[in-house]
């Protein structure tokens, strides 16, 4: 059955590549395009409240986190079907990063900005609470801390793998994507 | 190479030929699901009165004692397994968390064919288990993680067709074993922590088609739509958890429902119906025709998924076409059940320390509440019992011949909880509860936790119980040999009870905590007893709380194994 599924998809797949049609009309061909993982090329924009779905500029991050998802920019498709698409950005002095974290930093004058999967990988709960004094992400359903500086690596709860880091730059005063995660999104399989 | 390959062809063919032979199935019929043959179990609660009955007597309180382990399976999987082992003319079928489905030679133990679902990456379980199949001809009925029903041949394992019942990315999943009635399939949809609007669904069996859907919050305009305000009936819960029960003789089928979301109930003032309700649906169109609300306007997560049990027991003489359920809330409920659906009250107590209804109306029975002990949202309150209530999701067992009803009880645990303001997302936690803050109460000098109860439904009186130290996550089984099986316990033993007295007769350690349902069949005469070892979910978050406040260390190792017993 797994088999049979995945057939299917590459065949979906294979037809819109003949047709020479570019990433998007595929996308909008899709029974859910806004569930494509980050694609290099997309900006990230402000997840929640308000501002949603308005692109992040790299001067509104301060202390606080923010919660992003990227957007298709062509065809300004956010892609928030999944918690495996959502982000948490970071600005932290650039010397207070581990070598593991600074491949990953985007670097700001003497601070860098980072990039965290917002997927616990634990079970996959949202991953949306956060120590500002330790600069730890928190996540709610088991109480996993992942300490940014460190590559969120796992400081405590029951999570054993760190959050995964995708791979951005500045273009223009925004966010983009360039790369892809770091490791798997999310728990391992059960 | 062509004479090769022609001659391989043949040899298929043959070998095709004669499996088809050996594997004559016994195709299962309406009239087969309406009364089932002792020697099989065809549905979760092996009769659709939810019983859980087994009318084998081979077993029994006489010889139970020399009960052994006679094979075993390992499923590979860790988390919660749940479903009972569904037998039909020697062919059992289990399935674990993750979606994986098993078919087994039930005598034997040997695998005829196994399927695993292809589970979307980003699919986040918070329930990681399954509660079993359904039967229908000769296709086995499976929901789930992702929602959707898959049905498979039985015999080859192949897909016959698979229908998405709901979005699984807006917070939708199944965990319960489909109830097959009528030509149909019925499930209904988990997520009432994610803001989802729950609702009972029917498929052709034979084609996956739908054949109609009930949500159990009503849209504006509809009867009890004035229970919910504003747009909260969009996100408003009340999922459907636990397979529903069914009375051919009406064509009412009986659903209990969950709480309403966000947890607290003053982000939704109103009864928020069909919340914490049993619903009485009519099988062939899904029209509701009759509800019983347990407790109005939730705010301790005491879902109320069980179906009930259609037991009809004696009140003043008189013989009632009854319901009972015994509710997380902590009351034990005996309900009327009429022929046009509707549902009447017929009395309720308290099984469990309950110190939140200070009254129950008479006429019917809705409760009235101590506010204190209400959380809201800023506002902490603690309340008994705990939110994992009196009994969660396990099933109890009723005995025709005891005329007792067996419950899987937790007593002396309260629960603390304050409600927070949560912003909808589609697909996200919608709980609105301070999850720092949570925290279980013991009962100051209580010695147990964990009870097997037994209620004579005909007084309303407690014939026994038995106590065990720590909580208790057991779906129970009685059978026609006067004995009650039952695991649940942290310490991973399997036990059986004298169904008349509850006095331990045998006991069998396993490899994990056992929250599987246990059933019983028999093959060639000879009658087994099987449960899936394999804690998890929530039996391990309530072990987990029990250890933050130091009150144990055991652990209780995952994985999944299937026990077969006999005599």
């Amino acid at each position: 059955m797994a088999a049979k599924r995945f057939a299917t998809f590459s065949r979906r797949r294979t037809i819109v590549a003949v047709g020479g049609a570019a990433l998007a009309p595929w996308a909008a061909a899709a029974r859910r395009p806004n569930r494509l993982k980050p694609q290099p090329g997309d900006i990230l924009v402000h997840a929640f409240g308000e501002a949603a779905s308005k692109p992040i500029g790299i001067a509104e991050l301060g202390a606080e986190p923010a919660a992003a998802f990227p957007m298709e920019p062509a065809t300004k498709l956010v892609r928030d079907g999944s918690l495996h698409n959502q982000l948490t950005l970071v600005r932290l002095p650039h010397s207070a990063l581990s070598a593991k974290a600074a491949r990953f930093a985007v670097v700001d004058g003497d601070h860098a900005l980072l990039a965290f999967s917002a997927a616990c990988t634990h079970t996959g709960c949202e991953v949306n609470g956060w120590n500002a004094e330790a600069k730890r992400m928190v996540c709610p359903c088991h109480g996993s801390e992942f300490d940014v500086a460190d590559a969120a690596k796992v400081v405590n709860g029951p999570a054993q793998k760190p959050l995964a880091m995708l791979e951005v730059a500045i273009h223009e005063g925004l966010f983009q994507v360039t790369g892809g995660f770091s490791r798997r999104v999310g728990p391992e399989p059960l | 190479m062509r004479i090769f390959a022609k001659s391989l062809l043949a040899i298929a063919a043959a070998v095709t030929f004669a499996a088809d032979e050996a594997d004559e199935y016994a195709a299962v019929t309406d009239e087969r699901l309406r009364s089932p043959e002792a020697e099989n179990w065809l549905m979760y609660r092996g009769t659709y009165d939810s019983h859980g009955y087994s009318a084998l007597a081979q077993i029994n309180a006489d010889n139970v004692a020399d009960l052994k382990p006679l094979w075993t399976f390992s499923t590979g999987l860790r988390e919660g397994h749940q479903a009972p082992p569904v037998v039909n003319d020697g062919r059992m079928f289990i399935t674990t968390p993750n979606n994986h489905l098993l078919a087994l030679d039930a005598a034997s133990g040997e695998l005829l064919w196994s399927y695993q679902r292809d589970l979307p990456e980003d699919l986040w379980q918070m329930h990681p288990t399954n509660r079993g199949v359904g039967l229908y001809g000769q296709l086995v009925f499976m929901a789930t993680a992702d929602c959707y029903v898959v049905a498979f041949d039985a015999v080859s394992g192949d897909v016959v067709w698979e229908t998405e019942i709901e979005d699984y990315g807006a917070g939708y999943y199944m965990t319960l074993a489909p109830l097959v009635a009528e030509g149909k399939v019925l499930v209904g949809v988990s997520g009432g922590e994610f803001g989802i609007r729950g609702f009972v669904a029917a498929l052709d069996a034979k084609t996956g088609e739908q054949a109609w859907k009930t949500y159990t919050i009503p849209a504006p305009g509809e009867p009890g739509s004035e229970s919910w305000p504003g747009d909260s009936w969009k996100t408003g819960g009340v999922p459907v958890w636990i397979t529903g029960a069914y009375d051919p003789a009406t064509k009412l089928t009986y659903w209990g429902t969950g709480n309403g979301g966000p947890w607290t109930g003053d982000t939704r003032p109103g009864d928020n119906l069909y919340s914490t309700s049993v619903l009485a649906l009519d099988v062939d169109s899904g029209e509701l025709r009759g509800h019983h609300q347990y407790h109005w306007n939730d705010s301790w997560d005491w879902d109320e998924v069980t179906a009930p049990l259609l037991i009809d027991f004696k009140r003043g003489g008189e013989t009632v076409n009854g319901l009972v359920h015994p509710g997380r809330n902590g009351y034990l409920w005996f309900l009327e059940r009429h022929a046009s659906g509707s549902i009447g009250f017929v009395d309720a107590k308290p099984y469990v320390k309950q110190d939140v209804f200070t009254a129950i109306d008479a006429q019917t029975g809705r409760p009235s509440y101590d506010e204190s002990k209400k959380p809201g949202v800023g506002k902490g309150a603690t309340f008994c019992p705990s939110h994992w209530g009196g009994k969660d999701w396990p099933p109890a067992a009723f005995s025709p011949r005891t005329r007792l009803l067996y419950v899987p009880a937790n007593d002396n645990v309260c629960g603390y909880m304050a409600g927070v303001e949560e912003e909808y997302r589609a697909g996200r936690m919608f709980m609105g509860a301070d999850l720092d803050t949570f925290t279980l109460v013991l009962e100051e000098g209580a010695e147990s936790i964990g009870e097997l109860q037994a209620w004579h439904v005909d007084t309303f009186e407690e014939a026994w119980t038995v106590p065990f130290k720590g909580h208790n996550w057991g779906p129970v089984l009685a059978t026609a040999g006067d004995v009650v099986f039952m695991g649940g316990t942290s310490d991973r033993y399997f036990r059986a009870f004298d169904a008349k007295t509850g006095a331990e007769l045998w006991r069998q350690r396993t490899n994990s905590g056992i929250t599987g349902v246990p059933s019983s069949y028999a093959v060639g005469g000879k009658q087994y007893i099987a449960v899936l070892s394999g804690w998890g979910v929530d039996a391990e978050r309530q072990q987990d709380a029990f250890r933050e406040l130091g009150q144990t260390d055991l652990i209780v190792p995952q994985g999944g194994v299937l026990w077969v017993f006999g005599l």
